[in-house]
């Protein structure tokens, strides 16, 4: 059966109309909780009145996995746990990537070829009531809250928020720009801040408090790729130009950051710059095995975490800051097999590595040794998987869009949970919910 | 909101100051012979006086000279009388009249049907008598302007206009009933004519003295639950009913007890099988279907008041408690073949006190109070189906100020407070709390031949509604809502004295009503009307495949807000008396329940998504499914006329010619659905010595200005004929034979949500016998 989705934004939704001279009308509507709180307690399974199949999900049963179609407006939001349905939503353009924001409240959408990026409210939070923190579970909305910039391509997430690289067009003489926000700007249809260039680039920007740190290309290159990063001081909702690092980052490409340290990945190394060092920048060469060409195009950090992981040409190095040195991750793969996704995920305790012929591995975040190895699945067609993590909890999700399947994986003991199908080729995906803190051991 | 008014009643206790001023004189015909038994009031005051044998009355210890008097006497015009300084004896002339003229209680105007700037109606005596029946709706159905909608012999609202439920308000002695009538047409009103003195119809907006719920009318119950005078009267009756073999026993009595206590008590008891009918219930019967009988609508009910005042000259306080049981079939109304049976229960407690004093300021005080706990439940076999609870607080306290210029009038204080809820499968209104409160202001003023007027309201209402639940998949969740609605009404009349024996009223107001919680937050099966509702609170967005969702509507919520002019002629002198009036109501944003073409199966199980995926969504299969009906406001317009004509032919014989008609259309097109259709009627009554007569035929034309869907129904003429004889013991007990639907029509009522299933009564007959003392 055909469904329909028709989306109001709702959540305290306030509607109110005077009327003639005094006859006036008023309609507030309220969320109101549906969701008891979990217990605590897994020892506790006289109260749980769940299907047996879905005891091990207890603790995060309040989560849910929004999915995206490719090519696709409709986004599917389903009960990370079982796979229930719990809405679709429509967007106003085809999705292009799905991130989530920092209190994975909310998630963002970016129609990069639609110029817009849109944002979700899943509908599962925890409240802190003091003595206790009280979860919500309803309805997914999409949020009043919009972006409109030319080709909106990189987010990037800090614990202050998330900046939206618009890469602008240089056919169109669009220029680029950095937007950034947080939850709350979000949740009250507020202003972004923003910084716009004086020309297009394909590049990246890091928040870091007041502070952006943005890249920079010379209008006169010849790449789209900028070549240097900028430091700015929020002021009155603009970033105003602080500085131009002098380390240069020829062909930069990615970025990342980490408690002290923000990188961004340069043909010729990875540029490090320490904010407790009052932002000073240097350079961590590329290493000795790299062949030509090879260069660090993606990085991968965490806020528990001293290193980085960096990606050059689909092979894995650790970035030391310590070290100053880029070494091998120590991880290989089988001729004509990659790495399709990786994240750091248990909180920062393990980095997750999804390999394009379904196995997973994952490696201790404080020595990099291999802790579960996983065979989600066996034989799946090229190109079909990717990973969706619960960032601080132990769950990941394989999507394998070739099975119109959803496997959930235990990260900690590498358990396959039984697979769900959301009804379409899943092709791209946000957890959501109320995140659940683990222990660290720095 | 309650604890504030009664606050107010600290005026009761204020200091009188006395002076003397001493009106007397006397009531007399057009012939010049005193009328007897005239009753003279200061108007805005308890004083009264009645005409002795020469007409003859005295009113001492006024005061002040000048007042203004209100004269009336059985079958003559009311008539008001300015008095300024000390005329030496006063002559007063009383016209007579065919009709019967009885005012209005409770209201801070004086009205009657006569004398009222809006259209009023009051049934009582003989004729209330006659024409109690176990639900409000039939007893009051010959009114003119008045129609039933008859679900059956076992429940039915008064229809003002074409208006019910959440337009028309149900009180009794002016506080409202407090049942669940109003969201459901298979819930039984409970105002119990039974026991009543007499029953006021207030066509039109009545918004200014009644609020929110009134904006279509007023129906009345009066009785003399808290007595008002230390008089010792009462009534009592035994009847058979042969149309569904229905023994009713009722009864009333005040009895004073000294000078200054009174005490009443009232009960009744009926119980009825399953109405007899010509032909088969359904319109198109199945072929196991009951000939002749209308199934699963017997019922029984009883009820029982105690009550007791203290009376002092210048006013009484009041208490009384009462309670109400009924049960009742629900025809039509099955779930799996399952017949279901209502069971409701209402336990009420009445306060009220009135006190006129000579203060500066203020003339009178009135408080009345009522508290009501009503529980309502549908039960399927021996299994509870849905509850329905309601409890209601209401307090209004009306202040009447010394004429000021002239000018009568009171400022009236109105709170209420109501919890309704309703659990099981046909909850389809989540549960909700309302609080309102009122202030309106109400002046009249003669002006020579004209009287005029004015009154405005202001109402603030606040309803709070909980575990709002949204199921689908756009929005699911549950929620609270909060409406507030500030509605307000202003009214303008005049009646105009324009030649000697006429009149001419004219009436202007516009009123504005609150939706109510069903109206704008149903969402669910409503079994009883047939019908899956949605509420204007939600939108639907529906696909050609007939898939619908519900989601939060982005559109606010509207006051519905009505326009309406009122014009009435009357004559009243001499043998030939005749009330006709026409009406024009435009309505903006009226809520009416909009057929959507779309289906919901009653289980309320719309998960259909995942109905492929296992066998336990199989057991919907055959659930039966409902219309989609969704709460829409629209703008309408209703328009009509009434008229009612008196012609006492010889003096024995009395012919009566009533007619009535609602139009209400859509502006953008089309009808409202379930508008009576037009009617006219003519009675005759016949006095002979002990002997009464009297036979009435009416005439309800076919309705077809139908709503989208909705089918017309036939034309029928219901005769009725009664004899009635004096028995010359127990003070004058009467007996009376009397024959209902002589011609054993089959009478569909078209303004009936079952109308194809549970037609009128067939022919029948009734014996009784009452007495009054």
């Amino acid at each position: 059966m055909q469904k329909i989705s028709k989306f109001n934004p709702l959540f305290a939704a306030f509607l109110a109309l005077a009327l003639t001279a005094c006859g006036d009308s008023e309609t507030n509507i309220y969320d109101q909780d549906v969701a008891e709180p979990e217990h605590e307690d897994h020892d506790d399974h006289d109260h749980d009145d769940h299907d047996d199949e879905h005891d091990h999900d207890e603790e995060t049963s309040a989560a849910r996995l929004i999915l995206t179609e490719s090519g696709s407006e409709i986004v599917h939001v389903f009960e990370a746990a079982d796979g229930d349905e719990v809405a679709e939503l429509s967007l106003p353009a085809p999705v292009g990537y799905a991130y989530p924001m920092q209190g994975y409240r909310y998630a963002a959408f970016v129609h990069r070829d639609d110029n817009w990026v849109s944002f979700v409210d899943g509908g599962v939070w925890v409240e802190d009531h003091g003595d206790h923190d009280h979860p919500y579970a309803e309805a997914p909305a999409i949020m009043d809250f919009a972006l409109d910039g030319v080709r909106p391509t990189h987010f990037t997430l800090s614990d202050d928020g998330a900046a939206v690289f618009y890469d602008g067009n240089g056919e169109t003489a669009d220029v680029a720009g950095v937007a950034t926000f947080s939850d709350t700007t979000i949740a009250d249809n507020g202003l972004e801040n923003t910084l716009q260039f004086g020309t297009h680039q394909h590049g990246a920007a890091q928040l870091r408090g007041e502070h952006l740190l943005a890249t920079e290309r010379d209008p006169a290159a010849s790449s789209t790729l900028p070549a240097a990063v900028g430091l700015y001081h929020l002021h009155d909702g603009m970033y105003e130009h602080e500085l131009t690092f002098t380390e240069p980052c020829p062909g930069l490409h990615g970025s990342a950051q980490n408690e002290d340290f923000i990188l961004f990945g340069c043909e010729d190394g990875v540029l490090l710059i320490d904010e407790s060092a009052d932002f000073s920048a240097s350079k961590i060469v590329n290493a000795d095995d790299f062949a030509d060409g090879m260069r660090v195009g993606t990085l991968r950090a965490h806020h528990h975490v001293e290193q980085a992981v960096a990606i050059a040409s689909g092979q894995f190095y650790l970035v030391d800051p310590a070290q100053v040195q880029l070494a091998p991750l120590g991880v290989s793969f089988p001729d004509g097999v990659s790495a399709v996704s990786y994240e750091f995920v248990l909180g920062g305790e393990a980095f997750a590595i999804l390999q394009s012929d379904g196995e997973l591995v994952v490696l201790d975040a404080h020595d990099w040794s291999e802790q579960v190895r996983v065979s989600v699945l066996q034989n799946p067609e090229a190109d079909s998987l990717k990973m969706v993590v619960q960032p601080d909890g132990h769950m990941a999700y394989v999507l394998d869009s070739a099975g119109e399947q959803v496997i959930p994986v235990d990260l900690e003991d590498g358990e396959l949970a039984e697979a769900w199908s959301p009804g379409f080729a899943p092709a791209s995906g946000v957890w959501l919910g109320s995140a659940e803190e683990h222990d660290h051991e720095h | 909101m309650l604890k504030r008014s009664l606050l107010y009643l600290g005026f009761l206790g204020l200091p009188c100051w006395a002076s003397a001023a001493t009106i007397q004189g006397v009531v007399q015909d057009e012939a010049g012979q005193p009328v007897d038994g005239a009753i003279v009031q200061v108007v805005g005051t308890r004083t009264t006086s009645t005409t002795n044998p020469q007409g003859e009355f005295v009113l001492p210890d006024l005061s002040s000279e000048d007042v203004e008097l209100h004269v009336r006497a059985p079958r003559y015009m009311h008539k008001n009388v300015h008095v300024h300084g000390g005329d030496d004896s006063l002559h007063i002339t009383l016209d007579g009249t065919v009709m019967e003229v009885v005012d209005v209680t409770g209201l801070p105007w004086h009205v009657s049907q006569l004398e009222s700037a809006t259209p009023v109606t009051v049934l009582q005596g003989e004729a209330l008598r006659d024409q109690q029946s176990a639900t409000l709706g039939d007893t009051l159905n010959k009114q003119v302007g008045v129609h039933s909608s008859y679900y059956g012999p076992v429940a039915g609202s008064p229809i003002i206009r074409g208006l019910s439920g959440p337009r028309v308000l149900v009180a009794q002695n002016g506080l409202d009933v407090g049942d669940v009538s109003r969201s459901g047409p298979d819930h039984a009103v409970t105002g119990e004519a039974t026991t009543a003195r007499q029953i006021e119809i207030l066509r039109g907006p009545a918004t200014l003295f009644y609020g929110n719920g009134a904006i279509g009318g007023v129906v009345n119950v009066v009785d003399d639950r808290i007595p008002q005078d230390v008089d010792t009267f009462g009534q009592w009756q035994l009847e058979y009913n042969g149309a569904n073999s229905e023994p009713v026993i009722e009864g009333s009595a005040n009895i004073g007890l000294g000078d200054n206590f009174a005490v009443h008590a009232d009960g009744f008891w009926r119980e009825a099988d399953d109405l007899e009918i010509p032909g088969y219930a359904d319109v198109e019967p199945d072929a196991d279907a009951a000939y002749g009988t209308l199934e699963n609508s017997a019922y029984d009910s009883q009820g029982a008041t105690l009550g007791g005042s203290y009376i002092s000259d210048n006013g009484f306080t009041g208490l009384s408690v009462g309670r109400l049981e009924r049960t009742y079939g629900i025809p039509g109304h099955s779930h799996d073949g399952v017949m279901v049976e209502a069971e409701l229960e209402q336990d009420r407690l009445q306060f009220v006190s009135e006190y006129s004093f000579d203060h500066d300021i203020l003339s009178e005080a009135r408080l009345r109070y009522g508290y009501t706990d009503y529980q309502h439940r549908e039960l399927e076999g021996n299994a509870v189906g849905t509850t329905f609870n309601n409890e209601l607080h209401e307090a209004r306290l009306e202040l009447f100020h010394q004429p000021f210029a002239e000018w009568r009038g009171a400022i009236s204080l109105h709170a209420t407070q109501e919890d309704t809820e309703a659990q099981g499968e046909e909850a389809f209104t989540p549960p909700s709390a309302t609080e309102s409160f009122a202030l309106a202001l109400m002046e009249e003023k003669h002006f020579g031949d004209w009287l005029v007027q004015l009154g405005g309201r202001v109402e603030w209402i606040d309803v709070e509604a909980r575990n709002v639940r949204l199921d689908e998949e756009g929005e699911r969740g549950l929620y609270r809502i909060d409406q507030s609605f500030t509605p307000y009404s202003v009214s303008a009349g005049t009646v105009w004295d324009f030649t000697d024996g006429y009149n001419f009223g004219l009436n202007v107001t516009h009123a504005q009503r609150a939706p109510s919680a069903t109206e704008s937050l149903a969402y669910g099966p409503h079994i009883g009307a047939g019908s899956f509702e949605v509420g204007s609170i939600f939108d639907i967005a529906a696909n050609d495949h007939g898939d619908w969702v519900v989601n939060f509507s982005e559109q606010p919520l509207q006051l519905e807000t009505s326009n309406n002019i009122d014009i009435s002629l009357r004559k009243f002198k001499g043998d030939v008396g005749f009330v006709v009036g026409a009406f024009y109501n435009q309505v903006d944003d009226f809520y009416y329940a909009r057929a959507t073409g779309l289906e919901a199966d009653s289980g309320h199980d719309h998960d259909h998504d995942h109905a492929e995926e296992g066998d336990e969504h199989g057991e919907h299969e055959d659930e039966e499914l409902l219309p989609v009906y969704q709460f829409t406001a629209a703008d309408v317009e209703l328009y009509g006329f009434e008229g009612e004509l008196h012609w006492q032919v010889t003096a024995p014989l009395l012919l009566r010619a009533t007619t009535d008609y609602t139009r209400a259309t859509l502006r953008d097109g089309g009808n409202l659905p379930r508008i009576p259709p037009l009617r006219a009627a003519l009675a005759a009554e016949y006095e002979v010595g002990p002997w009464h007569l009297n036979a009435s035929a009416t005439h309800y034309f076919e309705a077809d200005n139908t709503a989208e869907l909705e089918t017309s129904t036939s034309a029928y003429t219901w005769i009725d004929a009664e004899v009635r004889y004096t028995l010359p013991v127990l003070g004058g007990a009467d007996v009376y034979l009397r024959g209902e639907n002589l011609l054993d029509e089959t009478a569909r009522v078209h303004s009936s949500f079952i109308k194809d299933i549970a037609p009128r009564a067939g022919r029948s007959l009734s014996a009784g016998i009452r007495a009054s003392f």
